[in-house]
């Protein structure tokens, strides 16, 4: 389900509590959605880069499961920077440069695809959007692997209604129990001579009904059972206590404080002085 | 007056018609009547780049030393002026300091481009060479005469680039000495001799919003180093949630 | 009163919605403080009614027609919710997935106690408490989802005991386990009982175990109580046991037999130790045993049907399940796959089905001449049927019909060839009259022969059945295992996964023991069952009956109590 599990080892970064590493991957999605240049997401990146360094991150592992990741954003960015070249789009870089055509694609009229171009503003958007899908990949991986998954619904049962919470987090339990499951129904359906032949998206779809019906009534039967065995646990009746406790050590701190600065200097820059703006 | 006298004149008027239509044609300015002692000058006034020089003053005096005309240049550094076929002396004043003297001799319509020495001063303006200053008081001395030849008060530009590290705004002075003084929080000075284009750093200006940004970037190395050292040991907790 | 018997059952009758029948009739029931109660009885005797009723679960939870009164510590179950009841009675159910919820252990221990809103230093207290009873101390930080069938059944029991209840009601918590996971659990119960005087009611067809823990049996038929008292008293009643479906002990049963004859006179034992105390005495054991009941099947070709070279798997978890196995089955042969969790079985058997595929280039697997390597699908089950283990996972249409017909139809076959078919196979399997039925509103022993119909029909040569006998009852079981030796009476050549070694005993021509990807042990069932050493490792423990014969050193191996009897017989 993600890209890389928790292992629970004993670095820097996985002794942190789970509150100060949201707090790391909060600014980090906050700064994403302010910058569009490629230069201050380079800093960005190299500083994940550390961050996954210190949390010894297992860079081949996820390389070897995100790899369609970086693909995508590379593929997407650069596509979608193709339409970035009118002077209205630019504001910090000086239009005349941002502009400036170095192959024109599509003439203005085309139909469905209007004006394409590379043009060196472009190329700034696309590289900007592509460090930005790849320094996500990297913080959620980063997240994903130096906290378990208790801290993380811990944390949110903190902010989300307790009930919303524990369907969240009985929805991620029984993720893998139901995949399972669903594998089991395939190969049983494929035993049995079942597969998906017709390039007819219509036969396609009505030859999934033998799989998806009893993966269906499968999941339905494990909720009911749930549903009653977390009853006879006195589900839902008072407010629960909260067994886990955010304890805060000298690093959460100190970690706190950096990651707030750093995205207020980072803020405060691209609020003030047009840093990270195209 | 007798029949040849008469005949003298007429020859005159038409040679004299004649080479009107032929040179109707040549000069830029198009005039209506032809004037036979006024001819037009036209003037490009440039900096040491190249760059036109807009609102230069331009004077103009006969042999005499009398100023005959006194104008400036337009927006894109020419002024056309139309004098008497004489010759005269040239001078070209920026910022009220003669940057060209030379003569000129109007026999016939003129087009010059005149290459003044004015230089580009840039003044980069930042906190420890990686904060930029957005607003400072900037005055210029000329050393020599004691004057002050430009005062700015306002917001300095950031120049895009790979990098933002200053603020800066670009000036044309004349060549010469001057003292550069800059102004925010605190002040600091340079004295500088113009004799080319060049760009002069105030490494050491602080402003509000940049003190800021360095007490902030302060605060976050230091919170860095402390995390990193406290980090790779188990500390006592210091609070924990009840 | 509640003191003393803290689960009261007066006149309790109970309808579930829409029955006519009811599923438990007039039981009258006291359970003594700290008893262990286990009730035995064939499926659809009541027996997971009878549980539910008394954890609250029915009338809660499960609507229908509660007649009666079901008290339990004082408190009847029709006037109090599901949660005011559960601080004193726990049920645990037979699927123990459905009772996980956290993502570590401890967080999932701490979950109810947690939703009754305790101090966090009670939790923790309770948290110790469970692990502790449960065995489960050093797995605390360790994803439920990782754990094996037992650790699994374990935690729920685990999440229930840190309620406190007084009184813990399992619902048949062994029939999913493997036999580890088993004597996990009965050691779990057994210390449930000696260390902390927990009232237990559970159900179980483990007669064998039962024997040790329970303080009181009640056999349940139909609904009603047919029988109750100490096992000692119960398992005296062979030929009732025997006509509700109730399996007796190997030892019981064959003192039974000899007190027919007029050898045994005692009461009938429940354990090895008693009799073999009576053979000990009473038996020559330098008799030697002249009959040689050979099961084998000598292959009718010398080229075996299923051939298997240098088969490695790995999977993307690094796990080697299968490392270099070296097969040949022959035709007609009733192969018992065995072997712990994790030791290859599954893999090895999916690998003949073509449903997995090797990890090395060089590995070969032929059936009846098919690479199945190389092979298509559509071919591979011209020759190998499979059936898995859980028949839900495999039910995929509305009737039975159209689920024996499901194969026959993905293959293309003719309308007339598929219906002669299906009308075969619904008359070999007992399914006639069903045929519009929905095959989830039938008992599990039925859905298996739907399953198993649905891939006959195909007729492949090779079958292979995996743990067939999971969650059924003995009955059931025996007769699955009738149904797998008359097809391959026919000539299939079946392919048995299972840890019930008295059904190996009894129908396999060949055992194969796998451990740790690796064949460890291949030949007749007698043969194996002797090297009780090696079998060790595997955590398979041969029939009781067997192990009986081997103590005794007699010079053959039994493999039933009838062969038993016919030796001592003479």
């Amino acid at each position: 389900m993600v890209l890389i599990e928790y292992e629970a080892r004993d670095t820097i970064i996985h002794r942190l509590n789970s509150l100060s590493k949201l707090i790391w991957f909060s600014g980090i999605i906050f700064l994403l959605t302010l910058y569009l240049e490629p230069q201050p997401l380079l800093i960005l990146f190299i500083f994940e880069l550390f961050i996954g360094y210190l949390a010894k991150i297992p860079w081949r592992k996820i390389l070897a499961r995100a790899w369609w990741a970086f693909i995508f954003s590379i593929a997407s960015g650069y596509s979608i920077s193709l339409w970035v070249n009118q002077p209205s789009q630019f504001t910090n870089v000086p239009k005349e440069f941002a502009c400036k055509v170095l192959i024109q694609l599509t003439p203005e009229g085309t139909p469905l695809l209007g004006y394409t171009a590379i043009t060196y503003g472009g190329l700034l958007w696309g590289t900007a959007a592509t460090l930005k899908i790849s320094i996500a990949v990297i913080a959620a991986c980063i997240l994903s692997f130096s906290t378990s998954i208790s801290d993380i619904i811990f944390l949110w049962s903190r902010f989300l209604p307790y009930r919303l919470s524990f369907i969240i987090t009985a929805g991620m339990r029984f993720y893998p129990v139901m995949v399972d499951k669903t594998q089991e129904i395939i190969i049983a359906a494929k035993s049995r001579g079942w597969e998906i032949s017709s390039r007819n998206p219509v036969k396609r779809v009505k030859s999934l009904f033998p799989i998806v019906f009893p993966a269906i009534r499968e999941a339905v039967v494990l909720a009911e059972k749930m549903a009653l065995a977390v009853e006879a646990r006195a589900f839902g009746v008072k407010k629960p206590t909260n067994l886990r406790q955010i304890s805060f050590t000298y690093s959460d701190f100190f970690f706190i404080l950096f990651n707030v600065f750093i995205t207020g200097i980072l803020t405060y820059m691209w609020w003030f002085y047009g840093f990270g703006r195209l | 007056m007798d029949s040849v006298d008469y005949k003298k004149y007429i020859l005159l008027s038409i040679i004299l018609l004649i080479s009107t239509i032929f040179n109707s044609n040549q000069s830029i300015l198009s005039y209506s009547y032809m004037n036979n002692n006024r001819e037009i000058l036209q003037i490009l006034c440039v900096d040491m780049e190249n760059k036109p020089l807009n609102k230069a003053e331009v004077i103009i005096k006969d042999l005499n030393g009398k100023t005959v005309y006194n104008g400036t240049t337009n927006s894109t550094g020419w002024i056309y002026i139309e004098l008497p076929k004489e010759k005269y002396i040239l001078k070209i004043l920026w910022l009220k300091t003669p940057v060209y003297m030379g003569n000129i001799s109007l026999t016939k319509p003129l087009i010059e481009k005149i290459q003044c020495k004015v230089y580009h001063l840039t003044i980069a303006i930042n906190l420890l060479y990686i904060i930029p200053v957005r607003h400072a008081k900037i005055t210029i001395i000329n050393t020599t005469s004691k004057k002050t030849v430009y005062t700015y008060i306002g917001e300095i530009k950031i120049p895009y680039r790979l990098y933002i590290l200053s603020a800066e705004k670009t000036l044309r002075l004349p060549a010469g000495n001057y003292t550069v003084i800059v102004e925010m929080l605190n002040r600091q000075s340079q004295e500088i001799n113009l004799n080319k284009s060049m760009k002069i750093v105030f490494p050491y200006i602080a402003s509000f919003g940049s003190l800021f940004i360095l007490i902030c970037i302060i605060i976050a190395v230091i919170s860095c180093i402390c995390f990193l050292i406290t980090g790779h040991k188990r500390t006592k907790v210091i609070k924990s949630n009840h | 009163m509640p003191e003393e018997y803290p689960i009261i059952l007066e006149n309790v009758s109970f309808y579930y919605k829409d029955s006519r029948k009811p599923a438990l009739k007039n039981i009258n029931l006291k359970v003594r403080r700290g008893e262990t109660v286990v009730l035995v009885g064939r499926t659809g005797a009541g027996k997971t009614t009878m549980i539910y009723s008394i954890g609250g679960i029915i009338p809660n939870y499960i609507k229908g027609r509660l007649k009666g009164d079901v008290i339990i510590d004082g408190m009847n179950t029709k006037e109090y919710s599901l949660y005011e009841l559960a601080q004193h009675v726990g049920v645990v159910m037979e699927d123990p997935e459905a009772h996980i919820v956290a993502f570590t252990v401890e967080d999932d221990v701490a979950f109810g106690p947690c939703n009754l809103g305790l101090l966090r230093e009670e939790i923790y207290k309770r948290i110790e408490f469970a692990l502790e009873a449960t065995r489960l101390t050093n797995l605390r930080k360790n994803n439920p989802y990782n754990l094996s069938g037992g650790e699994k059944q374990s935690l729920a029991i685990a999440g229930i005991l840190a309620m406190r209840p007084d009184i813990l009601a399992l619902d048949e918590p062994t029939s999913m386990l493997d036999p580890l996971g088993r004597e996990r659990i009965y050691n779990v119960l057994r210390s449930l009982k000696e260390k902390y005087g927990i009232t237990m009611i559970f159900s179980s067809h483990d007669t064998e175990r039962i024997v040790s823990l329970a303080d009181r049996i009640i056999v349940l038929y139909k609904g009603e109580i047919i029988l109750e008292g100490h096992p000692s008293k119960v398992f005296q009643e062979v030929d009732i046991l025997e006509k509700v479906g109730v399996p007796v002990p190997s030892a019981t049963k064959l003192a039974y037999l000899l007190r027919k004859d007029g050898i045994w006179n005692n009461l009938l034992p429940l354990t090895l130790e008693e009799i073999y105390n009576f053979l000990m005495k009473y038996i020559n054991v330098k008799r030697y045993f002249t009959k040689h009941l050979e099961k084998q099947v000598k292959p009718k070709f010398i080229k075996p049907i299923i051939k298997i070279r240098n088969l490695i798997h790995m999977y993307p978890n690094k796990i080697m399940a299968l490392r270099g196995i070296n097969l040949d089955i022959y035709e007609g042969e009733f192969v018992a796959l065995i072997g712990q969790n994790g030791s290859g079985k599954t893999t090895l058997a999916r690998h003949i089905a073509g449903l997995l595929k090797p990890s090395n280039k060089d590995a070969e697997i032929v059936v009846d001449g098919l690479n199945i390597i190389k092979a298509r699908m559509r071919d591979i089950i011209k020759k190998v049927g499979y059936v898995f283990q859980i028949p839900e996972h495999q039910i995929f249409h509305s009737t039975t019909r159209e689920e024996l017909e499901f194969g026959l139809r993905n293959l293309g076959f003719p309308e007339n060839e598929i219906k002669k078919r299906v009308d075969e196979v619904a008359s070999l399997l007992g399914l006639k009259g069903y045929e519009n039925e929905w095959p989830l509103s039938l008992d599990r022993g039925k859905r298996f022969r739907i399953v198993l119909g649905s891939i006959l029909a195909i007729r492949p040569k090779i079958i292979i059945v995996d743990e067939p006998t999971t969650g059924q009852d003995w009955n059931d079981s025996k007769y699955i295992c009738e149904i797998l030796r008359k097809i391959n009476a026919e000539g299939h050549t079946i392919i048995m996964i299972t840890h019930e070694m008295d059904l190996v005993a009894s129908y396999a021509t060949r055992v194969i023991a796998l451990y740790k990807g690796q064949v460890l042990l291949d030949g007749n069932p007698r043969n194996v069952f002797t090297k009780l050493d090696i079998l060790r490792k595997t955590w398979i423990q041969p029939p009781q009956i067997t192990r009986l014969g081997l103590r005794l050193k007699l010079p053959s191996c039994f493999l039933t109590i009838d062969e038993f009897y016919d030796y001592l017989r003479g």
